[in-house]
């Protein structure tokens, strides 16, 4: 019968026992005994969501047992390292209906419970024949191995159970199982959607082909892939395993993802109720090469284009009018009657505003540039920037509103060019940026506007020495001297 | 010179700033200070040269924007020193005027000196560039000798009358040039000179060497403070040599320490400037250390030890006053400034530790 183990207590009769760091009672491995199998799914399903499973599956072992008396139940076998683990094992198996017994080989005495703090021993050991001898407080049974059940198996051969609470996180990506048929539509749908989306075909067990879309969905898409027959959508759970969406799997399969192969796929379907393996690992290909948009594509016709002629350009760009807010302004175009306005501006500009300014001139024309978006010079027609080097008046913009890296690279503008547009204009000109210089350092010199005449600068001073001439100053010199009215409290008060 | 508010920034304000003939005529009062204040109201030429030729002496001195525009203090300024060397004018000193009217016109050139002090940089540049020329002002003598006896012109031109028949009255015309400081000045001239000076500290530091007033430490050397102040001085005093300005600084310096009544606290400020002169001293022969290796200017008259400049390096250098490496920046410049300090104790003799002395007990007050 069982003994409890005292305080200290180093040798004991069960062999395999030894106290760990608390003084409890412990062999290597904690034995539960249960009845029935679904038990057993039960106490592995409350032992994966406390923790990874990884680590015990290398000995764990689950034993379907017989009894002299011929009655079957099931034993699992669970390495244990010390008596917090087997607690944790002892509270799950309690849930269960399981009894928790602790041992090394074949002796296997029951765990510690709220009498024993610190566990039991046996006052003699059963010498019946057996596997596994279960030493509990009332009985004392031997049971016999029947077979094996390995934990893999057992976990891929669970069925799914309805999960009303699952929901698809915001950025979560998902896998799309669809039928063969199908996975074209889909993936235009999706591409149509501007979802990205990459492809992979799957071959089953049975030959059977599929196609796995890997992509992000709307909650709109969600609801209705999931209710579109041929097509299911999969959570991922491991990197080799996912579960359809709406469905969960009794163990929690992130805390056993060793019992997956490597090179295989896992796909667990709640509504067929089977289990898709995919041999070989899955391959995706990026949709976005495999969608065809519209009917059949023209033959390219290939046109020469001389760099720099912008009119050869034969997007149909349109200048039109347009409200809104008003961006800032990055260009100006004066005609040259302006100029001396001009100069009278860049005289009053401080330097540090005047350096963000850079000119070209034409025949008829001062372009100005600015470098930063300040507030610019308010003189002439004045251009926004809609795209790199791209100038368009304020108040106007361009139609169809493409992409403004399209435009630039319909245009062919850039670090090297600028292109004006102008209502005026049917053609939008183009100037190298080489042609615009500082403002400071060489356009007042190119615009022809009268200067003004400045004083000659003084000679050296610091060497020309100071005498003093005595002038005549007559023969009362003091006469009518005034001192200042009130400089004691007057203007005095001004030192 | 003509009466009126152009003939007086012409011939007066501008030859001051900018060098020539200074005209000097019948004292200005306060109406003309009135007339000319009110000339400058509108930008004339004359007013945009003066100030152009200000700009131009204070480019030479200062690397910021100085405040150049005549204003009413500078007129103020400008009339006072007027009026000062009209008291040297030969036809002021007449025994029919009045020493009333006398007395009204130094009061009116204390009044026009009254002036706030100035204290930035750019305001010492400022105002020197207006009365920075009026310590070396020279004026032409004439004396002229005939048969019958001479006559001596101060600053004026010899009568023709005078001049003729050169060989048969035997005239003779000898013509020398003159600081006016060296004058014989007055006792009144000299209390307002000081006042003068005072208005203009920076142009007080730049002329050390002056006949009159005798150089002083203690009104200027709180601008030493002002670092860019302090190189500017000491270029300028390297520009004029150190034999010429170092006897002027030296004897100011020790009378400044000698101003310390031992027997009471010394206020704050004097020691500060005794500390502010001698790093000024240390700077000026560390300068001199990273030019040239020579140790010429490192010689001491023993007959005028308080003349000495390279003494007071080396007390100095004996009260701790010389930088570490870490200001000096070199250990080379260091040990070749601790040499020179100690040269001149073996020329001064038992000078040297008075010198010390003295500096130790100022410092200690």
């Amino acid at each position: 019968m069982l003994e409890h183990v005292t305080a200290n207590q180093t040798r004991f009769v069960a062999p395999g026992l030894s106290s760990d760091s608390r003084g409890i009672a412990l062999g290597r491995y904690c034995v539960v005994l249960l009845p029935s199998i679904d038990r057993v799914v039960g106490l592995f399903r409350g032992l994966s969501e406390r923790g990874s499973l990884d680590d015990l599956l290398s000995s764990l072992a689950i034993l379907q047992v017989r009894t002299p008396l011929k009655s079957r139940e099931f034993l699992v076998q669970i390495p244990v390292s010390n008596s917090h683990v087997a607690d944790g094992i002892g509270a799950a198996a309690a849930l269960m209906g399981g009894l928790t017994f602790t041992g090394s080989a074949k002796h296997f005495v029951k765990y510690r419970d709220s009498g024993s703090p610190l566990g039991y021993d046996v006052d003699n050991l059963h010498g019946g024949a057996g596997d596994f001898i279960l030493y509990a407080a009332d009985f004392v049974q031997a049971y016999n191995r029947e077979r094996d059940l390995p934990f893999g198996r057992l976990v891929l051969g669970l069925s799914l159970e309805r999960d009303r609470q699952s929901r698809l996180l915001p950025e979560e990506d998902v896998l799309v199982r669809t039928a063969p048929g199908l996975w074209r539509m889909v993936t235009a749908y999706l591409h149509r959607n501007n979802m990205p989306c990459e492809v992979a075909a799957c071959d089953g067990d049975e030959g059977r082909r599929f196609f796995l879309l890997r992509c992000r969905l709307q909650p709109r898409m969600v609801t209705l892939f999931r209710t579109t027959p041929g097509i299911e959508v999969y959570q991922l759970r491991t990197e080799r395993a996912a579960v359809q969406l709406g469905y969960r799997h009794p163990v929690e399969l992130s805390s056993c993802g060793s019992i997956f192969a490597a090179d295989r796929f896992y796909l667990f379907s709640g509504t067929r109720g089977c289990l898709d393996m995919v041999v070989g690992g899955v391959s995706y290909f990026s949709a976005q090469a495999l969608v065809r948009l519209g009917d059949e594509a023209q033959p390219l016709t290939h046109r020469a284009f001389r760099p720099g002629e912008v009119s050869g350009v034969e997007v149909p760009l349109k200048l039109v009018t347009s409200s809104g807010p008003r961006p800032p302004v990055r260009a100006s175009r004066l005609p040259m009657q302006q100029a001396p306005w001009l100069k009278k501006l860049v005289y009053l500009l401080p330097p540090q505003a005047l350096e963000r300014y850079r000119v070209c001139l034409s025949d008829d024309s001062i372009y100005l540039v600015s470098d930063a978006e300040v507030e610019f010079i308010p003189l002439g027609t004045m251009f926004y920037q809609v795209a790199l080097g791209i100038m368009v008046p304020v108040g106007y913009e361009l139609l169809p509103r493409v992409h403004p890296e399209v435009l630039v690279q319909h245009l062919g503008t850039g670090q090297d060019k600028l292109v004006f547009f102008e209502p005026a204009s049917p053609r939008p000109l183009e100037l190298p940026r080489d042609a615009f210089v500082p403002l400071t350092r060489q356009a007042l010199a190119q615009v022809s506007v009268q200067r003004e005449a400045t004083l000659p600068a003084p000679e050296t001073l610091l060497d020309r020495p100071a005498s003093m001439v005595n002038d005549p100053v007559g023969v009362f010199p003091l006469w009518g001297f005034h001192l200042p009215k009130a400089p004691q409290n007057g203007e005095g008060e001004e030192t | 010179m003509e009466p009126g508010p152009d003939s007086f920034l012409r011939d007066f304000v501008r030859p001051l700033v900018a060098g020539g003939e200074l005209h000097v005529g019948r004292p200005l009062d306060a109406e003309d200070l009135s007339a000319l204040e009110a000339e400058l109201v509108l930008t004339t030429e004359e007013s945009l040269s003066i100030e152009l030729a200000r700009q131009a002496v204070a480019s030479e001195l200062w690397l910021y924007p100085v405040p150049t525009t005549l204003d009413r203090g500078d007129l103020a300024l400008t009339l006072a020193l007027h009026n000062l060397l009209f008291m040297s004018h030969p036809g002021g000193d007449r025994w029919w005027l009045r020493s009333s009217s006398q007395e009204r016109v130094r009061a009116f050139i204390v009044w026009c000196l009254e002036r706030p002090l100035p204290r930035s940089g750019e305001e010492l540049v400022a105002r020197h560039s207006l009365l920075g020329r009026f310590p070396d002002l020279t004026r032409t003598d004439v004396d002229v000798r005939f048969w019958a006896g001479h006559r001596t012109f101060q600053g004026q031109r010899p009568p023709q009358r005078l001049l003729r028949w050169r060989g048969l009255r035997g005239v003779r015309e000898q013509r020398h040039q003159v600081r006016w400081l060296a004058t014989e000045l007055s006792d009144v001239q000299r209390e307002l000179l000081a006042l003068l000076l005072r208005q203009s500290p920076l142009t007080d530091l730049l002329s050390p060497q002056r006949p009159f007033p005798p150089f002083e430490w203690l009104p200027v050397a709180r601008h030493l403070s002002d670092r860019h102040v302090c190189r500017l001085v000491c270029h300028r005093y390297l520009e004029q040599g150190l034999e010429q300005v170092g006897p002027a600084l030296a004897a100011a310096f020790w009378r400044l320490v000698d101003s310390i009544d031992l027997r009471i606290p010394a206020p704050e400020g004097s020691r500060t400037a005794v500390k502010l002169v001698a790093g000024l001293v240390v700077y000026l022969y560390a300068l001199l250390a990273m030019a040239t290796d020579k140790k010429d200017h490192l010689r001491v008259d023993p007959a005028h030890p308080n003349e000495a400049l390279p003494a007071v390096l080396m007390v100095a250098a004996r009260c701790g006053l010389v930088p570490g490496v870490e200001v000096l920046g070199g250990g080379e410049l260091r040990e070749r400034l601790e040499e020179w300090a100690g040269l001149p104790a073996t020329q001064l003799g038992d000078a040297a530790d008075d010198f010390t002395r003295r500096l130790e007990a100022a410092l200690a007050a």
